[in-house]
């Protein structure tokens, strides 16, 4: 496979898993601000812009609902804003498009369809108040992009690309969630951040579609070590780091098959031992260090895996991949 | 004589002109291979046409055939119209076709090879040295090159017309990148889904191994020690107006789809960029232009093509079809010897004559065009696409004037025809069957041996009395039929 059509495959692949987090993330954040004091708007707007990896567009004058809106309207529909909805619902297209060739027609008329109707939706029902039905449309989109994928497209080398662009994106989103919850925390020490401290865990939960799934395996009550290690440790749910990196370790295993240069390297190496670590620590003792420390460092070293694939395997220097 | 005998129903507002008929005879009674056809025809309603007229549409809508609008937003995609009434050739005609098409390229590939090499054909002044070295298409470069298997072109489309006589005449060769293949294959693909019972009353011959043979014709260029080359085709990319065409001939001929930031040149060897490392590259069907195809000896605002593939090809290490500096042959002014290039490579009478072309660089002829302007037509030596164009009839005394000086101040820049009546097929347009103005491209194969498939692609010029044919200006296609009997 060219390189080129398998990074394609990659990105088109993360770019919808962030529309998809975005989506989930502001629904939970809206659905939030409605049941709470004024007092921490901002402070929960941030929370939110950094756990997306952006600055927060902030016009310190602008009255608390028009600065909503705003912001609403650059996570959703801003082509400016890097990583708004829209934005990443149109480069994932635009990547199926460059390899429409190796993705199966369903899942270009899919993508296609979300896109089109994404871009209809702009301005038009969100000012009508419907961000919701928005949301749910771009996750509908995206599930059911996921659904037809795995059902119409060989389980071969790009499928594998897909599965990697997926969960890349979404360990280090919800690494990146879990970063940006503890840092609000310890900014703000000892006051009740506008909502009661079991909301917020919720809405975290939430904001991975863990919530659910946690209270099967929890109950309703929730503590702090019992959440962290739930959205880090969980071995079978979807959204867990765990979860995501296991799959990141598998599809690297399986593309040994056919890109031997895989076999050995850095890139399984370090996904490797971090898949190890997250099996073997415990809760208590990541909860007794530093956990932002914790989260910094699983973010690192899944950047490094990426960088190690993309060396090996799309951008490699021309010396070491001649053929024998 | 006979009196034409006035047609019905469908057909009631079908007349004819000067120009040949291609369904018709002057007595308007079908010629033979149409028969069936217009007794089919006449049997369907209108409602009928139209709803076949529909799916048809709605299938290459589906299919994604479709081919990108410049100048607009992106994601302008339109269909190429399509009209179904299929254009239909008898053995007998095609035969002549298909041997005048063979010659013509035989001869073009030992003139290339010539011009690139010992210029006989210069030295004993049977074309112009001049003429060749200010070919817009002419590369320097490729001055002793060898070429394997002196191939230079391999893949042509050499647009035909059909003269009011009945006789075709070539109209232009296009040695370069010609596109539109991938219409004459999804046009059979869809009129068999329209119209399959016409398939089972005629026999007609398959376009459909059209791939297979461009596939094999670009493995007979590797060389015959290195069996089971790697053969790739070489796209602008997904905003080119082909682009369709590209990813479909790739997909149909098992070939990898590759655009310049896939490929790397190393040592003089080329390769491309996989995820399991980088694999060697021995032909490329590249539809690149010349222009775009390597930065280095090229145009270095290229960001199309692949850095070093010049010398890479230079070296022998990598075959390019076609050939760089095929577009030579491409010029106006140079058609107008093709006749001459025949008979001195071939000895032999051309099969396919050549349309009359005047040559504005001699006197004599460069004044009988400026005293006709109003009768001829008018086109620059190198462009194409019906751009650069000055159809005399139909022009404004302005547009004559601008031409004129034109034409003085640059007279190697133009040549002039007589205004060819085109001929003339039956399309189904605004609920009623009535006649327009055709060409025809078949497609030329060029390996070890010529391999044209029966048939080609055949351009309608959709607006009533329109000359001109080309999908950039308002022309659509039909299905092309070569019978087998």
């Amino acid at each position: 496979m060219l390189s080129r059509v398998a990074d394609s495959l990659y990105w088109m692949s993360r770019y919808l898993e962030r529309a998809e987090h975005t989506a989930r993330l502001l629904n939970v954040h809206l659905h939030g601000l409605l049941d709470q004091k004024a007092d921490y708007v901002t402070e929960r707007w941030e929370r939110v812009f950094q756990s997306l990896y952006v600055d927060m567009p902030l016009d310190p004058g602008a009255k608390p609902q028009v600065m909503i809106n705003t912001l609403v309207h650059a996570l959703m529909f801003d082509p400016s804003f890097h990583g708004s909805i829209l934005e990443s619902i149109s480069r994932a297209r635009q990547n199926a498009r460059e390899v429409r060739e190796h993705i199966s027609s369903e899942m270009w008329e899919q993508l296609n369809r979300l896109f089109l109707v994404m871009q209809q939706m702009k301005e038009h029902d969100i000012r009508n108040g419907n961000a919701y039905g928005f949301f749910q449309q771009v996750k509908d989109g995206a599930h059911l992009f996921q659904g037809v994928t795995d059902a119409t497209n060989s389980h071969d080398q790009g499928w594998y690309f897909i599965q990697l662009g997926r969960y890349f994106e979404r360990v280090l989103a919800t690494v990146r969630l879990l970063e940006a919850h503890f840092e609000g925390q310890r900014r703000i020490e000892g006051v009740v951040l506008g909502n009661t401290p079991y909301m917020e865990w919720v809405d975290l939960l939430k904001s991975c579609t863990a919530f659910e799934a946690y209270c099967r395996t929890y109950s309703a009550n929730i503590d702090p070590a019992s959440a962290t290690s739930f959205l880090l440790l969980h071995p079978e749910f979807p959204h867990s780091v765990r979860f995501g990196i296991g799959a990141i370790r598998r599809a690297l295993d399986s593309l040994t098959d056919e890109i031997p240069l895989l076999r050995g390297s850095e890139a399984l190496r370090v996904a490797g031992r971090l898949q190890a670590t997250l099996q073997y620590d415990s809760i208590s003792e990541i909860m007794q260090q530093n956990v932002q420390q914790y989260l910094r460092d699983i973010s690192i070293r899944c950047t490094a895996i990426h960088e190690a694939m993309h060396n090996t395997c799309i951008a490699y220097p021309v010396e070491h991949a001649l053929p024998s | 004589m006979e009196v034409a005998t006035p047609l019905e129903g469908l057909f009631a507002s079908y007349g004819t002109s000067t120009a040949y008929d291609e369904m018709f005879t002057d007595q308007m009674h079908a010629r033979a291979p149409y028969r069936t056809l217009f007794e089919r025809i006449q049997n369907l309603s209108v409602a009928e046409l139209t709803q076949r007229q529909q799916a048809a549409d709605l299938s290459f809508l589906h299919r994604g055939i479709t081919f990108t609008v410049y100048g607009h937003d992106e994601g302008t995609e339109k269909i190429f119209p399509y009209d179904i009434v299929p254009r239909i050739l008898s053995r007998a005609e095609w035969d002549r076709i298909e041997r005048g098409l063979a010659q013509r390229i035989v001869a073009l590939n030992l003139f290339l090879r010539d011009v690139y090499h010992e210029e006989r054909i210069l030295n004993d002044g049977v074309v112009p040295r001049r003429l060749v070295y200010s070919c817009k298409h002419y590369r320097r470069e490729m001055q002793g090159v060898r070429v394997p298997h002196d191939n230079y072109v391999s893949i042509a489309g050499i647009d035909l017309v059909r003269l009011p006589d009945g006789a075709f005449a070539v109209l232009e060769d296009n040695l370069r990148v010609p596109s539109g293949v991938s219409y004459m294959l999804n046009n059979r693909q869809v009129m068999r889904n329209i119209f399959p019972r016409l398939f089972q009353h005629y026999h007609i011959r398959t376009v459909d191994d059209y791939p297979k043979e461009l596939l094999t014709t670009l493995q007979e260029l590797a060389s015959p020690q290195h069996p089971g080359p790697m053969v790739v085709l070489l796209t602008p990319g997904v905003y080119n107006s082909a682009y369709f065409e590209h990813t479909f001939l790739a997909r149909q001929m098992g070939i990898p789809l590759v655009e310049g930031r896939d490929l790397l040149v190393h040592n003089n060897k080329v390769y491309m960029r996989t995820t399991a490392g980088l694999r060697r590259v021995d032909v490329i069907y590249r539809r690149i232009d010349d222009d775009y195809l390597d930065p280095i000896p090229f145009r270095s605002d290229s960001a199309l093509g692949v850095p070093g593939l010049f010398n890479a090809y230079r070296d022998g290490n990598v075959i390019l079809a076609n050939a760089i500096g095929t577009g030579i042959a491409d010029d106006k002014a140079l058609y107008a010897y093709v006749p001459a290039i025949i008979k001195y490579y071939l000895d032999e009478t051309p099969i396919l004559q050549n349309v009359p072309t005047y040559l504005l660089e001699k006197d004599a002829e460069r004044s009988h065009v400026l005293a006709n302007l109003d009768k001829l037509v008018v086109k620059a030596v190198d462009e194409s696409g019906g751009y650069g164009m000055l159809i005399g009839p139909h022009s404004t005394a302005a547009q004559r004037k601008e031409f004129r000086q034109r034409i003085e101040a640059n007279p190697r820049g133009y040549i002039a025809q007589p205004t060819l009546s085109l001929s003339c097929a039956p399309c189904f347009i605004g609920e009623k069957i009535v006649p327009r103005h055709v060409d025809l491209r078949p497609y030329v194969l060029y390996g070890k041996d010529v391999r044209i498939v029966p048939g080609g692609l055949t351009r309608v010029a959709l607006t009533k009395g329109s000359l001109v044919v080309n999908s950039s200006q308002g022309g659509g296609s039909k299905d092309t039929w070569v019978l087998d009997d």
